[in-house]
């Protein structure tokens, strides 16, 4: 008989840790414009892989998706930073190469080469001629801008996330060695030491195997 | 180096200025450092001290002895101020979204005339910044952009909590076995 989805969403135990993780550590950072969902299906995907088996554990699975959440905000910045010097950086380019292009002109506009294809190829053309190419273009919008900074975000983020990896190897690798301790402490006792309780009374008259 | 000229005019000065004298302008002045209070620990305040406490609870569990609880609280603490630190850097975000700018200008009733929140500065402010653009995603940025400077300057509180929260990880961890 199939299951409603209610009742998989109940059982799911991913859905149940991240509930847990979420009533924890408070509500997740988020702008406004930002959707929490979104960052719940990152959560659980993270609890789903590390399978987090206590507060702690719990503590740095929120935080790397916290992480992961900014960089992946960062990243769309950096992206929209890029796209929006764009124009300005056409224009940049295009001033270094032809000088005075008509800016005194009334209907003059300074991202007629990022609208225009046909301007862009008469700047792509232009730049041919010193070996150059249209790419000059994106290093300009990448050079001016805050991209500088938000790359150093960026990787200051990164490596914190890449602490927070490092801190679950750690913890589980220690884990792991209480628990080996735990187990041969149990199987390296000496047989001496080791009561064998027979689990049938031998019958009597008949000599046990064991003696 | 204070310049001479610095030093001489200090002690022409020293003594008209004999800072606030009433209870309300040393409170008020008592303030002037504040910023948005990340120096202090997360048990300084009523609410953050009972999440401190609720985490405890969990870290250390009902039946911990008061050196596990201090080494929990310890944890609860530096998660709570890494929290406090995100908050901060989310409601500087929001809050140049809506207004424009970070610093509130003084004396100023700015945001009266504010057509749906959208534009931001008054006439008065002494930093004249053009309205967000209406485009969502230059908005966006351009609200990054301005919020930039004091998010760098969050870093090192968060970089801070999690220093912390690391090494008292690892003292529980020592002590827990």
């Amino acid at each position: 008989m199939p299951r409603s989805k209610k009742s998989v969403v109940k059982t799911n135990p991913a859905a149940t840790v991240v509930q847990q993780i979420l009533d924890l550590f408070g509500p997740p950072p988020l702008l406004s414009t930002e959707r929490r969902e979104h960052f719940e299906q990152i959560l659980t995907h993270f609890v789903t892989a590390i399978a987090p088996s206590c507060a702690i554990v719990q503590m740095w699975v929120y935080d790397i998706a916290v992480l992961v959440w900014e960089i992946m905000r960062l990243r769309r910045y950096k992206a929209m930073v890029i796209e929006k010097q764009m124009p300005w950086a056409f224009h940049q380019i295009a001033r270094e190469f032809f000088g005075d292009d008509g800016e005194s002109d009334p209907g003059f506009s300074t991202d007629k080469y990022y609208r225009d294809p046909e301007q862009r190829q008469i700047l792509a053309d232009a730049l041919a001629a010193y070996n150059l190419t249209i790419d000059v273009v994106d290093a300009e919008a990448f050079r001016s801008g805050p991209i500088e900074k938000i790359e150093s975000m960026l990787a200051s983020l990164q490596v914190r996330r890449d602490a927070i990896i490092r801190e679950i190897g750690a913890y589980r690798d220690s884990l792991a060695r209480q628990v080996k301790n735990a187990i041969d402490d149990i199987i390296e006792v000496p047989a001496e030491d080791v009561e064998i309780t027979p689990r049938l009374a031998a019958p009597a008259g008949k000599k046990s195997t064991a003696e | 180096m204070i310049s001479e000229r610095q030093t001489a005019a200090d002690r022409v000065y020293k003594g008209r200025s004999t800072g606030p004298r009433t209870a309300g302008g040393k409170k008020r002045s008592s303030r002037n450092a504040f910023r948005h209070g990340l120096s202090r620990r997360a048990t300084a305040n009523h609410f953050d001290r009972a999440r401190v406490e609720q985490l405890t609870d969990i870290l250390a569990g009902p039946d911990a002895g008061t050196v596990h609880r201090e080494l929990a609280t310890a944890v609860a603490d530096a998660q709570i101020d890494l929290s406090r630190v995100r908050a901060t850097k989310i409601s500087i975000l929001e809050r140049i979204g809506a207004v424009g700018i970070f610093d509130y200008p003084a004396n100023s009733d700015w945001g009266k005339h504010v057509p749906g929140g959208r534009v931001l500065l008054k006439d008065d402010t002494s930093e004249e910044l053009p309205p967000l653009p209406e485009d969502d995603a230059f908005r966006a940025i351009e609200v990054f952009r301005r919020a930039l400077p004091e998010l760098l300057k969050l870093d090192r509180y968060e970089r801070r909590a999690l220093s912390r929260r690391k090494f008292a990880i690892r003292a529980l961890c020592a002590f827990t076995g």
